[in-house]
């Protein structure tokens, strides 16, 4: 039905996540095309090494009214969706259309209290995903950034799932957009003593675009969260600091990645696999297999023979103070 | 400019779909008790536009919500639509008046695709119930490129006949059917579809937009036939451009939004038409004819 082109199998770029083994590194974030089956079986079909659902709560949510999303400069945009989604229990059906696939799923998980995460997250444990993702962290959902910027309540939920889940899913934590990179720090290791498996690097940075005709934001939800291009440095740091912290679990990087290129970047600023969101706006669904191509060339050429050699190789320096 | 240039290839054209062009309405009609028709200057849409694609119309303070494009005035880069009053976001947009500011994204989406040749035969365009905009825009299209069109227009009573007189005066035969009898033959759409086709069957294609079982019955009535069949869906859009995945109506992830909303509807039997669509929060629910808020 389309013409895109099909991913071919690269066995260098084969990855793991701590105990989640993926074909390549590229996995499709959250919120982008994760809101049917469909959408996320055809991520996979075109390359992605995983899929992350749409982040799923315990009860329905309509998300904001309109506009959601507004395009910006280069390919960069904003939205705010305000995550709408159906809960959990109607959400299940979607989720075990990909697993049957055998394609590797993550679950985005969003509650209004630590237990109300837990129960979802546990959910999506039944439904057969690979590792849940806690959305600690979405900008236009106001009490969810609040709460992804403070530790002790990130341990606090962190913890609960961890327990309720019963270690049969891998958690990960997904940390906000945010260039308070101490704070960050700080969260990720609240997160990583409570029990986390991997740190996903960043959200989409709150921001406002505004319309003079209109005199208003462009965005129903008023502010909204920025992605692509533009929060590429911003997130790729984070990924830096987070390595130099000392995180002793795996990071995934995210945040304006188009090319092989940018993924490579966040390999080597300390990322073990990255996710694509405004991509797929950008250079169709293909964008999957296109980037691991792209990192297949650049592996060939410096003869690397893996890509996990290339995590953290970027040259040491030091940060003037 | 052919109608069916694939979008997704082509992000400069994606840009426009990404941001909207913000502009006085110029112009209200009310052309039935319950619709009023738009029209804006918004001179990039009206030059690019192709019949079947729509637009992201942005009721400051409201919503956003998808609207069809029901004709363009190309020379003078004007663009119409028409909305009929079914809740909050629509009702405003009625609230609105001449002068006020309103948003168009797009044009979004793939439009019809008309035959390249005039001679195989006339073309058969079905408009149930709300589903008149894209018709319309679709006949006039096809007429001014020397197609001879037939139009089979259905509502639920004659008031609520949308286009009537654009229809009768650019096809060359309009067949008219209202659920009650109050003008053409008593029956839906289809009816009068199945009346044009009894009189000669030799369509080179067929173009249809209303409710989704009116579009269901009409592909089973085509099925007896060897006329292709284009039919434009409505799905629940969040973003238009093909990100969010909110309007996939198949495991392969078909977006009504970017591969749509116009479908061959032989590539639509393994999906949702028919069957399942999402509400807001993206839960699928069952067709239910009687849901459907435009009847004809
Ligand atoms: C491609 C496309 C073209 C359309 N063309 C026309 C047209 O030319 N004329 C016309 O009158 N209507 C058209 N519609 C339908 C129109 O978008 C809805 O009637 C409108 O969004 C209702 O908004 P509301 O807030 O007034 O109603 P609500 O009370 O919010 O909803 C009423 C109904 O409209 C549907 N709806 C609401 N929001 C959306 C949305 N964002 N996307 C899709 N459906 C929605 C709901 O499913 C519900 O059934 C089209 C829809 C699509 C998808
Ligand atoms: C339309 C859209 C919807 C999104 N929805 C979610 C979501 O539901 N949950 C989430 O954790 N992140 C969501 N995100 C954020 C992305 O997963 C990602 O973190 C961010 O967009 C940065 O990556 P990118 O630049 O590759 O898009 C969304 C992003 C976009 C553009
Ligand atoms: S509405 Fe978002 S993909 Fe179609």
């Amino acid at each position: 039905m389309t013409s895109e082109t099909e991913a071919k199998p690269d066995s260098r770029l084969k990855v793991k996540i701590g105990t989640v083994e993926l074909e390549n590194p590229t996995i499709l974030a959250s919120g982008v095309l994760g809101v049917a089956a469909g959408g996320l079986i055809s991520a996979s079909n075109f390359g992605a090494g995983a899929v992350v659902t749409k982040t799923v709560g315990w009860k329905p949510r309509s998300g904001h009214p309109g506009p959601r999303v507004v395009g910006l400069h280069g390919d960069s945009m904003m939205n705010a969706m305000g995550i709408p989604n159906p809960g959990i229990r109607d959400y299940i059906p979607e989720i075990k259309a990909v697993v049957k696939q055998e394609i590797p799923v993550i679950g985005s998980a969003l509650g209004t209290s630590p237990k109300e995460f837990a129960r979802v997250a546990t959910h999506l444990a039944k439904a057969g995903v690979s590792a849940v993702e806690l959305n600690i962290s979405c900008p236009h959902v106001g009490s969810l950034y609040l709460l992804g910027m403070d530790p002790d309540a990130v341990a606090e939920v962190v913890s609960e799932v961890v327990e309720q889940t019963e270690k049969q899913v891998p958690i990960w934590v997904k940390l906000p957009g945010s260039t308070d990179y101490p704070r960050l720090i700080q969260v990720a290791k609240a997160a990583q003593t409570a029990g986390a498996a991997a740190l996903v690097a960043l959200n989409t940075l709150p921001a406002l675009a505004i319309d003079v005709d209109a005199r208003r934001p462009l965005l129903g939800a008023g502010i909204g969260g920025l992605s692509g291009p533009a929060i590429k440095p911003i997130a790729l740091r984070a990924v830096w600091e987070l390595h130099n912290a000392g995180m002793n679990i795996p990071i995934i990087g995210v945040g304006g990645i188009l090319t092989g290129q940018d993924a490579i970047e966040y390999l080597l600023a300390g990322a073990t696999a990255v996710e694509i969101g405004t991509g797929v706006l950008t250079r169709g669904r293909a964008i999957f297999s296109k980037v691991c191509n792209e990192i297949g060339v650049y592996l060939t050429e410096y003869n690397i023979k893996h890509v996990s050699e290339l995590t953290g190789q970027m040259a040491k320096f030091e940060v003037n103070s | 400019m052919t109608p069916n240039k694939t979008v997704k290839k082509n992000p400069a054209k994606l840009a426009h779909g990404l941001r909207p062009f913000v502009k006085p309405i110029q112009q209200i009609r009310q052309v039935t008790p319950r619709t009023k028709a738009f029209t804006l200057k918004a001179t990039n849409i009206a030059r690019t536009a192709v019949p079947g694609q729509f637009v992201m119309v942005w009721i400051p303070g409201f919503d956003e919500i998808p609207m069809s494009i029901s004709a363009v005035q190309n020379s003078l880069g004007i663009v119409e639509f028409a909305a009929a009053k079914v809740g909050e976001a629509t009702a405003a947009l009625h609230r609105m008046k001449e002068g006020d500011l309103i948003g168009l994204r797009g044009p979004l989406g793939q439009g019809f695709k008309f035959p390249r040749s005039i001679d195989k035969g006339p073309l058969l365009c079905v408009a149930g119930g709300c589903g008149s905009p894209p018709i319309a825009f679709a006949t006039e299209w096809a007429v001014r490129k020397g197609h001879e069109v037939h139009v089979a227009l259905g509502a639920t009573t004659r008031s609520d006949l949308l286009f009537q007189e654009r229809f009768e005066e650019q096809a060359q035969k309009v067949i008219i059917a209202t659920d009650d009898g109050s003008d053409g033959i008593q029956g839906t759409s289809v009816n009068a579809a199945a009346f044009h086709l009894d009189i000669d069957p030799r369509y080179s294609a067929c173009l249809a937009c209303g409710p989704e079982g009116m579009l269901t019955s009409l592909a089973e009535l085509l099925s007896n036939y060897p006329i292709p069949l284009q039919v434009s869906l409505e799905r629940y859009m969040k973003c238009g451009i093909g990100l969010c995945g909110h309007c996939i109506i198949d495991n392969h992830g078909t977006r009504v939004c970017l591969e749509g909303p116009v479908f061959d509807a032989k590539i639509l039997r393994q999906t949702d038409f028919g069957q399942w669509k999402r509400d807001s929060t993206g839960k699928r629910l069952p067709i239910d004819a009687s849901d459907e808020s435009c009847e004809g």
